[in-house]
């Protein structure tokens, strides 16, 4: 009895934790190999082919050639932000992971393994106030640098994020109206119960949603802050070694993190697809969280596709696009849908 | 546990603040007032209040605070005050203060303990809270609406550019 | 009676503020005015809702909003107030460059926040009203957006502003901790139940009060004020010189007149605002004496006016406090508006040595002027001498004898200041130049009615003493 006590009491938390953390790391190694090949492929390029199969084994090297780098901070650097930002960063969206749901709970024996380390009333809201605190990483990243392209490139970021913050909060409230919950958990359940996903009940704010959460991201079309062209890179222009790494994982951590909230609000999460046809019901053999995994898997894919096919917006244009179409759009349908759900 | 936890977020909480108030540097200023923010929020979470603990992040840490470091990135704040200036009023600031909290835990060690500890308190959730907004407090819900109609409209008056300007 | 009806006037003075915030931006330099009379007749229709709703004890969101006739009577009074701003107003933007029809807008929000703070018990809504109240005159005592004075005064008011809201809202913050609950009647029987906590309470109550001060400017509260009054646009001084004064001394009444009754009128607090009252008397009309500035000098009066409301407050003479502000209500902006009329475009004139030889060269505007300086001086045929009668006589009744022999030595010294003007206005040679836009009748209008009501409140004071008495019926 003691034994399986401190298995269920101390192993499986410390499993979840260590899962959680290597979750993204693992993505990211995906990622980078998957959008290298995609975007080579696309451009008629061939793209990293050398190291393993198919150039699988690439993204390693990159981390190894990282780790080994010297880690540079120059003399007019802000010592303490400049190394505290990159922690800010990869903090933030590490700790948002610990409130996603990645699978529906796994019953083994009397046990409940649930795939996700915090339930929380209020679990939504968290997640996005976490992901407005990587914000600080990049801001203090690019102030700390008190170099001039940083400082543009933060300083970018800043207004994208908090311009693109508003549709964002304004479309998760529509799908909140119709879960009646902001538990990432309830919201897929209720999902399960209505047999539909929200995104096909609510497809404008699918929409705005995916664009804003490109622009939260800082991802191509709207990756003004690290422009290459005009800003070299952005606000870690200046970091170097593990410390860039640190930025360059978050990134794409957050990318994964914004995946999984458009796959938990909008497309059901860790549910199978088709509910109501009943020659499909086989589909539901298949564990959730694989179900999950290829449903974030496509909207990955889908950042990469965008960022091959769509040329980068002008800054004036990138901010006008929030304030002049998304944001009076979002209102619109955060109307519509609250007359809706009224009315019903 | 919960114990544990609330001294070690009150701890960082007036810690950061006094750090804030320190520093010199604004920027360090502000990055010790998003964690004081941050470790508020785990002190309401802890009073089994989730909703509020989120609020205090997404609102003040989150949107405020940013805005803040925008204002601290685009103007370059001078050194402040001259030191000599400083010295009276840092002993003037001292003195009140050591008066205030004199005052206060004077107040406070007359006063019964007020029951709240491991308490479930009523209307924490954010239905209960929701509920709440738009039934008993209504009518301030309803002025803030004005208030911030007020703050917009006053703040494009005064930066607005108009024509021929 | 719980109705809809209490929230009406409110809706139309809000609504009627967002339809020139729409409006404005559709209309021309020159077409301004028309934000004007739309304003003042959504003032008018809001007053005809009002004046319906006398005696009716409308109540409405669960009593929050509760529009007793003291509630009534005071936002007839910010009515009037208001729609003689705007009157005094309409020449003086275009004429000194603060054209913006948000100023109507700005004004009629203000007023709600106004509206907001008097018709209610409970402290959420009077601090929301208070901010409603305050964020509006940030921006409109920075009207003039290419004076430094008048940024400036935006700036501090703003900063000032903010510090006093942090006090109340601390203040707020520990007396529903202590007391747990934020409505006046609450929070006095909370007091009178006895000793449990009553240390914090009273501390939380202190912190309010400091808060209140702040914004009402009693000394030593008051820094703000003088840079304020002398920066903003002269028209929006006047409205800060009665609109917060009045709103923060109605809550002032509500709050502290039942804990006076309830036996704590030899408490720790009332000797705290005892002290306030007396160094406000004598500091307001001390530093006045050597302004040379005439909208400073005005600001220190108003500082030295407030404590001569804050004795009203402390004998619980809501009667009094309320004609008090109504009389100074019209002196108040009597004085300003001659200040007004004594401007051209681009130029005001508030040196005391512009004033040299007006009497003579300006004749009427000069004797109107003289009227209200005697009036704010507080001599017998006009209204000015009768406030203060009421208040020291109650007073008196009260015990407070020493407090008002303080405050009688502080009106002799006011009468100094208030004569120079007008010694210099007579009995001095012009030194510089001085010419005047004449065209404005509708300052010459307000000037008139505040005339008017200066000398009727003075004579026959009997019919708005009647309606008075019908709203203090409800404050205690």
């Amino acid at each position: 009895m003691t034994n399986t006590g401190f298995v269920f009491d101390v192993l499986i938390p410390v499993g979840k934790i260590v899962a959680v953390i290597l979750y993204p790391m693992l993505m990211t190694i995906v990622m980078i190999w998957l959008e290298r090949r995609v975007v080579a492929l696309m451009q008629k390029r061939l793209g990293p082919n050398r190291v393993g199969f198919q150039g699988i084994l690439q993204p390693f090297a990159d981390a190894f050639k990282l780790f080994l780098k010297e880690d540079i901070m120059q003399d007019q650097a802000d010592p303490l932000l400049f190394k505290v930002a990159p922690v800010l960063v990869m903090f933030s969206s590490l700790l948002a992971f610990c409130f996603v749901p990645l699978g529906e709970p796994i019953r083994i024996g009397t046990y409940q393994l649930t795939l996700w380390i915090a339930q929380s009333p209020v679990g939504l809201l968290l997640v996005l106030g976490l992901s407005s605190i990587s914000v600080f990483g990049v801001i203090f990243g690019g102030w700390a640098s008190n170099s001039k392209y940083p400082l543009m490139g933060a300083l970018r970021s800043v207004v994208q994020i908090l311009s693109y913050e508003i549709p964002i909060g304004l479309t998760v409230l529509s799908v909140v109206f119709f879960a009646r919950s902001i538990d990432l958990v309830e919201i897929v359940n209720h999902q399960s119960q209505a047999k539909i996903w929200f995104g096909f009940m609510l497809p404008v704010s699918f929409v705005v949603f995916w664009i804003s959460a490109i622009a939260e991201t800082n991802r191509a079309p709207f990756d003004l802050p690290e422009a290459e062209s005009e800003l070299v890179a952005g606000y870690h222009t200046e970091y170097s070694g593990m410390k860039f790494a640190f930025f360059y994982i978050a990134e794409y951590a957050h990318m994964v993190l914004v995946s999984s909230l458009v796959v938990i609000m909008f497309f059901g999460g860790w549910l199978a697809p088709f509910p109501n046809v009943p020659a499909f019901a086989f589909l539901k053999v298949i564990p959730g969280f694989v179900w999950y995994l290829v449903k974030i898997m496509f909207f990955l894919y889908l950042y990469v596709w965008i960022r091959a096919t769509l040329p980068r917006y002008r800054f004036d244009e990138l901010i006008r696009l929030a304030w002049k179409w998304l944001i009076p759009l979002a209102l619109l349908n955060f109307l519509v849908v609250a007359l809706i759900r009224y009315i019903l | 546990m919960a114990i544990l936890l609330f001294f070690l977020f009150a701890a960082f909480a007036v810690g950061s603040v006094l750090g804030m108030i320190i520093s010199r540097n604004q920027a360090y200023s502000a990055l010790f007032l998003v964690v004081a923010f941050a470790s508020l929020g785990g002190l309401f979470g802890l009073l089994g209040a989730p909703f509020m603990a989120v609020v205090q992040i997404i609102i003040y840490a989150g949107a405020i605070m940013v805005l803040f470091i925008f204002v601290i990135m685009m103007i370059h704040l001078g050194e402040g005050i001259s030191a000599e200036k400083k010295k009276w009023t840092i002993a003037a600031a001292v003195f009140m203060g050591i008066i205030l909290l004199a005052e206060i835990v004077f107040a406070v060690k007359g006063a019964p303990a007020v029951p709240m500890a491991g308490q479930e308190m009523a209307g924490t959730s954010p239905t209960e809270i929701g509920r709440l907004l738009f039934t008993k407090y209504l009518y301030p819900f309803e002025i803030t609406s004005i208030l911030i109609i007020a703050a917009l409209v006053g703040a494009v008056v005064l930066i607005k550019k108009r024509e021929g300007e | 009676m719980n109705s809809f009806g209490a929230v009406v006037p409110l809706l139309v003075v809000v609504g009627a503020a967002l339809i020139v915030f729409l409006l404005e931006a559709f209309l021309k330099k020159e077409n301004k005015n028309y934000l004007a009379y739309l304003s003042l007749l959504a003032l008018i229709g809001c007053g005809i809702l009002s004046a319906n709703a006398w005696n009716g004890g409308l109540t409405y969101f669960d009593g929050m909003l509760r529009l007793d006739n003291a509630a009534l009577f005071l936002t007839f009074l910010f009515l009037i107030a208001v729609a003689f701003v705007i009157l005094i107003g309409m020449k003086y933007i275009s004429l000194q460059d603060a054209n913006h029809g948000e100023f109507y807008g700005l004004l009629l929000l203000a007023l709600s926040g106004l509206m907001i703070m008097v018709s209610s018990t409970h402290f959420i809504v009077i601090f929301l009203g208070l901010e409603v109240l305050s964020v509006s005159s940030y921006s409109l005592a920075g009207l003039k957006r290419k004076d430094d004075k008048s940024s400036e005064s935006a700036v501090k008011y703003f900063l000032m502003g903010s510090f006093a809201s942090a006090f109340l809202v601390f203040g707020l913050a520990i007396l529903f901790g202590t007391a747990q609950a934020l409505d006046i009647p609450g929070l006095v029987d909370f007091f009178k139940a006895g000793p449990d906590n009553q240390v914090l309470g009273v501390v939380g109550l202190g912190l309010v009060l400091v808060g209140f001060a702040f914004k009402i400017a009693i000394v030593p509260f008051h820094m703000w004020a003088p840079d304020v009054y002398e920066g903003a646009p002269t028209p929006v001084t006047a409205f800060f010189s009665i609109g917060p004064k009045a709103a923060g001394f109605a809550v002032l009444i509500r709050l502290l007149a039942p804990y006076w009754n309830a036996g704590f009128r030899s408490g720790k607090l009332f000797g705290f605002l005892w002290a306030l009252a007396a160094l406000t008397m004598l500091a307001g009309n001390l530093i006045a004496l050597r302004q040379n500035n005439i909208k400073r000098m005005f600001a220190y009066s108003s500082i030295a006016y407030a404590g001569y409301m804050l004795i009203a407050v402390l004998a619980g003479d809501g009667a009094g406090l309320l004609f008090f502000l109504t009389i100074y209500m019209f002196m108040s902006i009597g004085a300003f508006g001659s200040l007004i009329a004594l401007s051209r475009k681009g130029r005001e004139y508030n040196e005391l040595g512009d004033f040299a030889g007006v009497g003579f060269k300006y004749p009427w505007i000069g004797a109107i002027f003289a009227v209200f300086l005697l009036s704010l001086a507080g001599f017998p045929p006009t209204a000015g001498f009768l406030a203060k009668f009421y208040v020291f006589v109650a007073a008196v009744n009260q015990g407070l004898t020493p407090l008002v022999l303080i405050a009688v030595l502080a009106s002799l010294i006011s009468v100094y200041y208030y004569l120079r003007i007008i010694v210099y206005m007579y009995m001095r040679e012009p030194e510089r130049e001085v010419s005047i836009e004449m065209e404005n009748p509708a300052l010459y209008l307000v000037l008139f009615l505040c005339l008017y009501g200066v000398l009727q409140l003075g004579l026959f004071p009997g019919n708005v003493l009647y309606l008075i008495k019908q709203a203090v019926a409800a404050l205690l």
